[in-house]
């Protein structure tokens, strides 16, 4: 199963909120993932398979092997959903 | 008194503060409170608004929303300051969409009990987000742990992709109008899980 990591600094705030629009958007879509909201200390030691961030948190979250999802606008549902699709077929041809 | 400490006017009896309404309900969500449950106001766990608020920078805006939530009673002083240091240290990521920021700290830099403030600022600040700035729409949050305030954000969630709830929130001009749309807005619950 795809593992997505949604981060931010304290695993408290945005994080949460991202990963609840991850988690309906890929329920909707019928695609299993494990979705985990993180602070970035945590995610640097394990690492997802794709994480996914507000765009200022780009630099922070680069350099692990997960494929990096950044979002402008967390309330943007469709936003939100091209730029994770994105990540995943990305993630499923190279496997 | 401050008009965001006045009793309401209106909509749940002359005897019951907004605070009451509002801040008392967070934990009755799925109870037997069917005048709650059909508000937007309860899940968000309300502690003060202050609408059209006239704040100079990031930073006066992140002391008025923390003097709320300081006012009743969520946290300390120290909270409020370790929100400007979040802010100033990784900030810009707290502006979640177009308008929008949601400061907050860490529950051990003073939460006392869990709450939410927002407030509305009469002219928009920069936060240092290149996606989303400048800043008219302010959501300080106080949680005691990591789950305990799913609730809450949920609830923000649904009000922010809420369009007309939204457009009532930022015409809001005093606090009473302020309250009335964080509380009287379409009913979206669950829409968001």
């Amino acid at each position: 199963m795809i593992s997505v990591a949604t981060v931010c600094s304290m695993g408290l705030g945005t994080s949460q909120i991202l990963a609840m629009q991850v988690r309906k958007i890929l329920k909707d879509l019928g695609i299993e993932a494990r979705v985990d909201p993180i602070d970035l200390g945590s995610f640097k030691s394990q690492p997802a398979d794709i994480v996914v961030a507000q765009t200022a948190m780009g630099e922070q979250v680069s350099g692990t092997r997960a494929k990096v999802v950044l979002i402008d606008n967390l309330i943007d549902r469709a936003h939100v959903q091209s730029r994770v699709l994105e990540a995943i077929e990305a993630f499923r041809a190279e496997q | 008194m401050t008009d965001s400490e006045r009793p309401m006017s209106g909509y749940s009896g002359p005897t019951m503060s907004r605070r009451q309404f509002l801040g008392a309900s967070a934990n009755d969500v799925h109870g037997n409170g069917a005048e709650m449950d059909s508000t937007q106001g309860s899940g968000l766990n309300l502690i003060g608004v202050r609408a059209a608020a006239e704040a100079g920078s990031w930073s006066d805006a992140i002391e008025i929303a923390g003097a709320l939530l300081t006012a009743g009673g969520v946290c300390t002083n120290e909270y409020v300051q370790a929100m400007a240091a979040a802010v100033r240290d990784s900030g810009p990521y707290m502006v979640i969409a177009p308008g929008m920021a949601m400061p907050h700290a860490r529950p051990e830099d003073g939460v006392l009990q869990p709450g939410t403030a927002i407030v509305t600022l009469a002219a928009p600040v920069e936060f240092g987000s290149p996606a989303n700035d400048p800043v008219d729409l302010v959501i300080a949050f106080a949680a005691l742990d990591k789950n305990a305030h799913l609730e809450t954000l949920q609830r923000i969630t649904e009000l922010l992709m809420n369009e007309t709830a939204l457009n009532n929130v930022r015409a809001a001009t005093t606090d009473d109008e302020l309250w009335a749309a964080l509380s009287g807005g379409p009913t979206t619950v669950g829409e968001a899980s």
